[in-house]
């Protein structure tokens, strides 16, 4: 068995950097510097240092884990589909065809195996008259009321659901863990102030606020994806706060800190990664609230109008649901799909981690 | 005259590791007026035979066979309609921690007055009136009729947990180790309370615990169980003078003010898993013990007169001796 | 206990005292966070205007409208008029109604009011009884089914629930009208009817989690020494469950309940009322957020916070009222 060392780390690090600038490249049809890209970059090389690589590190521990959610059926399910979602985000975009182009010959197209009866224009009489028209495999989801493939929306918008999701809920998580570990680190005035303003934030409801800041500030997805981590990272920090507390009386850190140690050191070295596992569990759980929210601010028309969001599809296809029910259907389905995975994943993560709590 | 006879009971647990049996062929009877202590270590399945009486053992435990004779008709024959008019009513039990056996978040005096609602046709004034003078009668006074359990002592939750289980005046107590969460001075107090009670009232009672001292006060009989089965039974004096079983030996040596020598024995070793128990269970601790030990079960062998063993070798020059050292 | 009834309005008091503090925060980061955005609130409408040609001095209208946002003056008055004009109920003008913001709200919160009582009743009554009924059967096929269910119900985005619901009741099966009739008086038998689509919506999900609440709630209880206290009582087992499990095992869940009013329920709300057409609160914030009408959505998600900073307040009472063993501290 070969050794993994730092080094390696940081050149895996700088292939999945190059990676992800190179699919963002091909697949965002070169936005080479979206600010999304860099945010990926910096993701990448943190989900590396402080998860895969401690993981990697503790195999032990890793494996008794990893046994212990493979228990649970329902998770497994749950992580299966999500992988499928993350495949499909990164490589269907090859494979399918451009979401927003346009074919008006066979807007309307139900999905294969369904046919409706629609009036459709006649070239050669020049009227229109009614005709059965049934899916085909060219467009196996069917197409919109545009005329544009909705397997090719939806693959597209996997894509800004997990970018989101993950995004967002990291940001979430980092603004969380500062505020959480320097709030029961250096207590006092310093832990009333934050969690006095922790407690102002958790007092807003979550999403009036999210619409409220949207509205003010325009709706772009690299904005959108800030404002949901901006705003939602009360529960973390209230739950890492509460776990640093009761880590800071525990023998290792009193030990260290007898030996020395200053502040920032037993910060990383010992308090971070002791809140890792319930950092997991917080991010698995938190990334279905953060898509629905997404998907619900596109819903409503505050979304970015330049992406194929599920939610966009859906509040296009809400509007004719006499007619292509399935626009309405489908990205629903998906996005059901998707956070059902996330809970089901989260709650047999927390079960592994610790079959007591109640987060 | 018998008052409760249990016969061969087993209870089994039926858990994902295997088949726990936590009682199994446990025998004994309970005279009208007596006190009958169960004792033995901790998992030997005291409180399980206790609860086993009462039909109170809940998933994944099941009563497996045996007969539990009360009044002359088995108690496994009934319904749950008529086992619920039996418990709190006919049979009370009170249990080991009173703070966690009392419900937190309602008055000890609702607590007390809620067998009497169901079992006796009383008026709520005659309900109230009598569960009042109970409290008074276990010395707690009459103001902490509307206090929290969290708002009294332990000692006090124990007595209010006697006085809800006299509400009705049954027949038969059942202490399952009452006083093993007191202090000495409050346990001694609560011995009082309870005998006195106990004579007032002309009740019989099983009482579990494993303090030898307290069997010593107040048993009239004993039975001594481990890893599910009975040991030995017999008159508290037999057990003490003339034990002859290598348990029972074993614990009167662990104990200071019972061995006429200084020397403390403990029983060397721990209670064995009781999944697949095999020949008698305690041969893998006892140091007496001899091949056939590991294969066969004795269930019981007279000794004297009311006075049961069950050791293949109770009558052997060893035991007999070791019996003489250890015995008051 | 006298004692005890002095330290509980100390508490009130206390609670009270602190809530004022969050609800002043409320207000500043609101201001803060309408003083960051690009550009004047007005700037939008006045395009609006300028385009239509309606008015004849756009710099008139301009100064106008600074002068009633108190935009001319510096941002400490700027600051102390938005709080005191609150403090005073004075919650501004709706731009696109022309109607002040105050009585826009107090014609149409009753619409949300009763959404989201509606759904609550719903979501509780059933979401109590088969949390219970799933921890009383725990193991078994019914809890299973129960589980995932409640995970499903959890899971499915609201908003395309309602979408679902329209499609297969409305237009399929034409059991319900596709749009909330608003000439219907509030809480009338057709109004109810009118309401059963969308209180399923928002209802549904609420129901769920609450389900898992008391379920898990339930299975700590039903371990609790005192339950076999009260079998030995001889106490009926539904007794047992109803009486001495269900008290218990309600105290987390209240105020679980309360606290998810904020984050589930009105963000729900918001969305089912967008849906249906219900003139709520939402609906109100979602036309004025496109008719560029600050004062209206800035009211809005105050109410929301303030709402919520009651509810808060609301469930720490309720626990010291139904928890005889917490302590006022
Ligand atoms: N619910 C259960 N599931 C599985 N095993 C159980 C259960 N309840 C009891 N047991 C097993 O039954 C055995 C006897 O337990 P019991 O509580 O009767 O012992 P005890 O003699 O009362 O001990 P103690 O002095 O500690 O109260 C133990 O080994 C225990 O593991
Ligand atoms: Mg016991």
């Amino acid at each position: 068995m070969f050794k993994l060392s730092r080094k390696l780390i940081f050149v895996t690090i700088i292939a999945v950097i190059i990676a992800t600038i190179a699919i963002d490249f091909f697949a965002m049809s070169g936005k080479l510097l979206s600010p999304l890209g860099y945010f990926y970059a910096f993701f990448s090389v943190f989900m590396l240092l402080y998860v895969v690589y401690p993981l990697y590190k503790n195999r032990r521990l890793t494996s008794y884990y990893w046994e212990r959610t493979r228990k649970n059926r329902l998770a497994m399910l749950g992580l299966f589909f999500i992988v499928f979602l993350v495949i499909l985000a990164i490589a269907g975009p090859f494979f399918t065809q451009d979401p927003n182009h346009v074919n008006f010959e066979e807007k309307n197209l139900p999905p294969v195996g369904f046919t409706t009866s629609q009036s459709v224009y006649d070239s050669q009489t020049g009227s229109l008259r009614n005709a059965e028209i049934s899916g085909t495999w060219k467009h196996p989801l069917g197409m919109d009321d545009k005329g544009r493939d909705i397997l090719a929306m939806l693959v597209s918008g996997a894509r800004v659901s997990l970018q989101v999701g993950l995004v967002a809920t990291f940001i979430a998580l980092i603004i969380g863990v500062i505020i959480g570990v320097s709030s029961a680190y250096f207590g006092g005035m310093v832990d009333n102030i934050l969690m006095r303003f922790t407690d102002i934030m958790m007092t807003f409801p979550f999403f009036l606020l999210l619409v409220f800041i949207v509205f003010i500030f325009g709706a772009d997805l690299t904005l959108i994806i800030l404002i949901i981590g901006m705003t939602g990272w009360t529960g973390a920090a209230r739950i890492v706060r509460s776990e640093a507390l009761s880590l800071r009386t525990r023998e290792f850190v009193l030990a260290s800190r007898a030996l020395g140690a200053s502040d920032a050191r037993i910060i990383f070295r010992h308090l971070i990664p002791n809140v890792m596992g319930t950092l997991i569990v917080i991010a698995t759980l938190s990334i279905p609230g953060v898509i629905l929210a997404e998907a619900a601010l596109s819903f409503i028309g505050l979304g970015d109008p330049t992406v194929a969001s599920w939610g966009r599809i859906l509040n296009a296809g809400q509007d004719n649901l006499e007619t292509t029910w399935w626009v309405a259907v489908e990205p629903g389905i998906m996005l059901f799909l998707t956070v059902l995975s996330f809970n089901f994943l989260g709650d047999g993560l927390r079960d592994a981690f610790d079959p007591m709590s109640e987060l | 005259m018998n008052i409760l006879e249990v016969k061969q009971l087993k209870t089994y647990f039926f858990t994902r590791r295997g088949i726990v049996k936590a009682v199994d062929d446990v025998s004994f009877d309970l005279q009208k007026g007596e006190v009958l202590c169960l004792v033995g270590e901790s998992g030997s399945g005291k409180t399980v035979s206790a609860l086993s009486i009462l039909g109170l053992i809940d998933l994944p435990g099941r009563i497996m066979g045996g007969e539990v004779i009360f009044d002359g008709k088995d108690l496994r024959q009934y319904t749950p309609r008529q086992l619920r008019n039996i418990r709190g009513k006919r049979i009370a039990m009170i249990f080991q921690d009173p703070k966690e056996s009392l419900n937190p978040v309602f008055t000890i005096g609702v607590q007390i007055m809620e067998p009497m609602k169901i079992h006796l046709k009383l008026s709520d004034k005659e309900t109230k009136e009598k569960a009042t003078s109970l409290l008074e009668r276990v010395g707690i006074p009459k103001e902490r009729f509307f206090s929290y359990p969290h708002e009294l002592s332990g000692g006090m939750n124990q007595r209010a947990m006697i006085a809800m289980a006299l509400a009705c005046d049954p027949e038969i107590l059942i202490a399952d180790e009452p006083t093993s969460a007191l202090d000495v001075t409050t346990q001694a107090l609560f011995l009082e309370v309870l005998m006195d009670l106990k004579k007032e009232r002309g009740m019989s009672m099983i009482f579990i615990t494993h303090d030898l001292g307290i069997v010593a006060e107040i048993a009239d009989r004993v039975v001594v169980m481990y890893a599910g089965r009975v040991m030995e039974k017999a008159e508290v004096t037999q057990i003490f003078e003339n034990p002859r079983h290598p348990y029972t030996i074993g614990l009167l040596n662990s104990l200071p003010n019972f061995t006429k020598k200084k020397k403390l024995m403990p029983i060397p070793g721990q209670i064995p898993s009781l999944i697949d128990l095999r020949g008698c269970v305690f041969h893998t601790r006892c140091r007496f013990a001899k091949e056939i030990c590991a294969k066969v079960i004795l269930q019981e062998a007279t000794v004297d007169e009311g006075h049961l063993s069950a050791c293949l070798f109770h009558d052997s020059q060893e035991i007999v001796k070791a019996s003489k050292e250890v015995g008051v | 206990m006298p004692g005890k009834k002095a330290s509980m309005g100390e508490y009130i008091a206390r609670r009270l005292f602190y809530s004022l503090i969050i609800a002043w925060g409320i207000l500043t980061i609101t201001f803060i966070l309408l003083r960051l955005a690009p550009g004047s609130p007005a700037d939008n409408y006045l395009a609006n205007i300028a385009a239509s040609g309606r008015a004849r001095d756009i710099a008139q209208v301009q100064a106008a409208i600074d002068a009633r946002y108190g935009l001319d003056k510096p941002l400490y008055l700027q600051y102390a008029d938005y709080i005191s004009n609150l403090l005073h109920g004075n919650l501004g003008w709706s731009l696109s109604t022309s109607l002040p913001v105050s009585e826009l709200l107090s014609k149409h919160w009753i619409y949300s009011f009763e959404l989201i009582f509606l759904s609550t009743v719903f979501a509780v009554l059933i979401g109590v009884s088969i949390g219970i009924y799933s921890a009383v059967k725990q193991r078994t096929k019914a809890d299973y089914a129960v589980t995932v269910f409640s995970f499903m119900g959890i899971s499915i985005p609201n908003f395309w629930l309602g979408i679902m619901l329209i499609l297969i009741f409305s237009v399929k099966l034409g059991l319900f009208k596709t749009y909330y009739d608003t000439s219907l008086p509030l809480f009338s038998l057709e109004n109810l009817k009118a309401m059963t689509l969308p209180v399923i919506t928002l209802g549904s999900g609420m129901l769920a989690g609450y389900s898992r609440y008391v379920r898990s709630a339930a299975l700590d209880n039903l371990r609790k020494d005192f339950v076999r206290t009260a079998r030995a009582k001889g106490l009926p087992e539904r007794t047992v469950i109803l009486k001495h499990v269900f008290r218990n095992a309600m105290l987390p869940v209240i105020t679980i309940i309360m606290l998810d009013m904020s984050g589930v329920v009105f963000g729900g709300a918001y969305l089912t009322e967008i849906i249906f057409g219900i003139p709520g609160l939402g609906r109100i914030s979602f036309n004025a957020i496109f008719a560029d009408d600050y004062a209206v959505v800035v009211a809005v998600t105050l109410i929301g916070a303030v709402v919520t900073l009651i509810f808060n307040l609301l469930a720490d009472i309720a626990y010291t009222y139904l928890d005889p063993r917490v302590r006022y501290v």
